[in-house]
């Protein structure tokens, strides 16, 4: 029986508890391969040392004394407040559309991305199913304060895109009406307090025709000429269909303006300690399988800040035909894989406002899940863990 | 898709101890942060960062306040290093700040063994790379265990690997 490697690594830290310490020491002294895993674990802990150690420059003098560094840290605590407040008003200031428009651009890139499929009779397959989410980074400033006064931006949205069905949500009398209704078999947290109320978004089917020349109009708009789209891009159909999605709402969910907002500009609605999950089926993405669009996807990427280099290498590592990428904004929100349901899950929580809130998204059995609250992660954690 | 989901309240008030805090584990993050970046100007804003998050959004009462302060300086910095527009500049200003007059050679191998260092970081997963940088830092595996929140026996497995990681990344490189 050797010692475990764990255990080994511990004890060249002296970090073992005495009566283990000795009996590891006893246990080396006549065992000659577990010296020799020994001896390989130091060495690379040296190595490994040594090349961190060549990372720091620690200043001759040392840091900033601590008078001045907690002065520095109190200018620091009056800007972040103030880049918050302002990195809210401007991220009210974009209209819906564009957030609507970069979300499809997110499917967009998603689905022209994956690899081409053998074609068949119909011009449209290649589907793209969502069985996993990744989040990516959202540099805001990538994405110009002004933009809701592109034109060119209002007609790709206005002009391109065509919706059957969707709509507003439908106000149901209970759970069961929305099993029935959406043909889910739909699942609900446990032990919530407040009011409760169902809805369903009915299914919806967008079809995007690209419009290079529009998109590239806009691409200007946002200053990013940098972005290459290719020639073959123009004119492509894309299908996207959102199955039936039921929204649960617990607790006061009843919107109201917040207290002491003025600006007119806002139009920010406030929902107080609320609940809400959305269930529903996953969204399909058809489109040519002709067209070489994995680039597009590298090109979205870079639209949400990432380098050519960054945004190559990330694109390499997703399974483009099956992942969703959520972009999230850089600095309001902070994100993690978490265990949820059995199945790995992405949580996020918002550093956005004055509050603690999240948003927890996973996959199971084909059905998209997105949870969402005020509070930690823990709390959204055990929420989930309620589902029935 | 984020939620639009708030509650108007008062900004949470700093922890009691804050001061304490600030005073016994200022330096030591500026040494997290510079393990990594090392930069020291760039280590030092890291810190106030992570100060700045600890005072408007102090951590559980339950949970350790200093390996939340390490965990977040340490996601700050290996965030930032991932970021390849900064990293270039990381690099940059190590080369400036060394001031004595070395042989040309000596300098760019060493800066390219710092780029090496640099991406072999970026490309572990953040837990590995935390541990490696805390550990490096000098903290126990008690303190290791209470900034990643995992138990202190599990420490000594965890470095295994991610130094069997670091070691596998690093080579590739060649």
């Amino acid at each position: 029986m050797h010692i475990p490697e764990g255990d080994l690594r511990a004890y060249y830290d002296a970090e073992l508890p005495d009566g283990q310490h000795q009996s590891v020491a006893a246990h080396l002294a006549q065992c000659t391969a577990c010296q020799e895993r020994g001896r390989d674990i130091q060495q690379r802990a040296w190595k490994i040392g040594n090349r961190l150690e060549a990372l720091s420059t620690i200043p001759p003098a040392g840091y900033t004394l601590l008078g001045p560094a907690r002065r520095k840290f109190e200018d620091q605590l009056i800007t972040s407040r103030k880049e918050r407040y302002a990195m809210k008003r401007q991220l009210n200031r974009v209209p819906r559309g564009a957030w609507i428009g970069l979300a499809l651009l997110t499917v967009l890139a998603v689905a022209l991305a994956f690899p081409s499929v053998q074609a068949v009779a119909n011009s449209f397959l290649g589907l793209f199913r969502v069985e996993q989410i990744q989040v990516v980074d959202f540099n805001p400033e990538s994405v110009p304060g002004d933009i809701q006064n592109s034109k060119q931006m209002e007609a790709l949205f206005s002009k391109n895109i065509k919706t059957e069905g969707g709509g507003e949500p439908q106000a149901l009398a209970n759970a069961d009406a929305a099993r029935s209704l959406s043909s889910l078999p739909v699942r609900l947290p446990e032990g919530l307090a407040g009011a409760q109320s169902f809805s369903v978004r009915p299914e919806s089917t967008s079809t995007f025709t690209v419009d290079l020349a529009l998109l590239r109009s806009v691409l200007k708009d946002m200053q990013r000429t940098d972005i290459v789209l290719p020639d073959s891009l123009d004119g492509a159909q894309v299908q996207i269909n959102v199955p039936t999605m039921v929204i649960a709402k617990y607790g006061a969910c009843a919107e109201q303006t917040a207290a002491g907002e003025t600006d007119q500009g806002s139009r920010h609605m406030r929902p107080v300690d609320c609940t809400t999950l959305i269930q529903g089926r996953s969204p399909t993405i058809s489109a040519p399988p002709d067209l070489d669009m994995v680039k597009l996807g590298q090109a979205y990427l870079q639209l949400l800040g990432m380098s050519p280099a960054e945004a190559q290498s990330f694109a390499a590592q997703v399974d483009w035909a099956s992942t969703l990428i959520v972009p999230l904004p850089r600095n309001e929100a902070e994100h993690s894989q978490v265990t949820v349901d059995g199945v790995t899950g992405t949580l996020v929580t918002s550093n956005a406002y004055d509050d603690q809130n999240f948003a927890l998204l996973w996959v199971k059995d084909g059905i998209l899940y997105a949870l969402a609250g005020n509070g930690d992660s823990a709390k959204a954690l055990e929420i989930a863990s309620t589902l029935k | 898709m984020f939620p639009t989901h708030s509650r108007r309240s008062a900004p949470a008030a700093a922890p009691a101890n804050f001061e304490a805090l600030f005073e016994q584990y200022w330096e030591r993050l500026c040494r997290a942060a510079d393990q990594v970046v090392g930069d020291p100007a760039e280590a030092e804003d890291l810190a106030l960062e992570a100060f700045v998050q600890f005072h408007d959004r102090p951590p559980a009462r339950d949970e350790n306040p200093g390996g939340w302060l390490y965990r977040t300086v340490t996601n700050l910095a290996l965030n930032a290093l991932r970021s390849r527009r900064r990293r270039q500049h990381y690099e940059q200003a190590a080369a400036l700040a060394s001031e004595l007059p070395e042989d040309a050679a000596l300098v760019a191998e060493r800066q390219m063994e710092r780029q090496r260092v640099h991406r072999t970081l970026a490309a572990l997963p953040p837990r590995s790379a935390q541990l490696l940088v805390l550990r490096h830092t000098g903290l126990s595996y008690a303190e290791i265990a209470a900034a990643l929140q995992v138990a202190p026996t599990s420490i000594g497995t965890l470095l295994a690997r991610a130094e069997k990681d670091f070691e596998r990344i690093y080579n590739e490189q060649d």
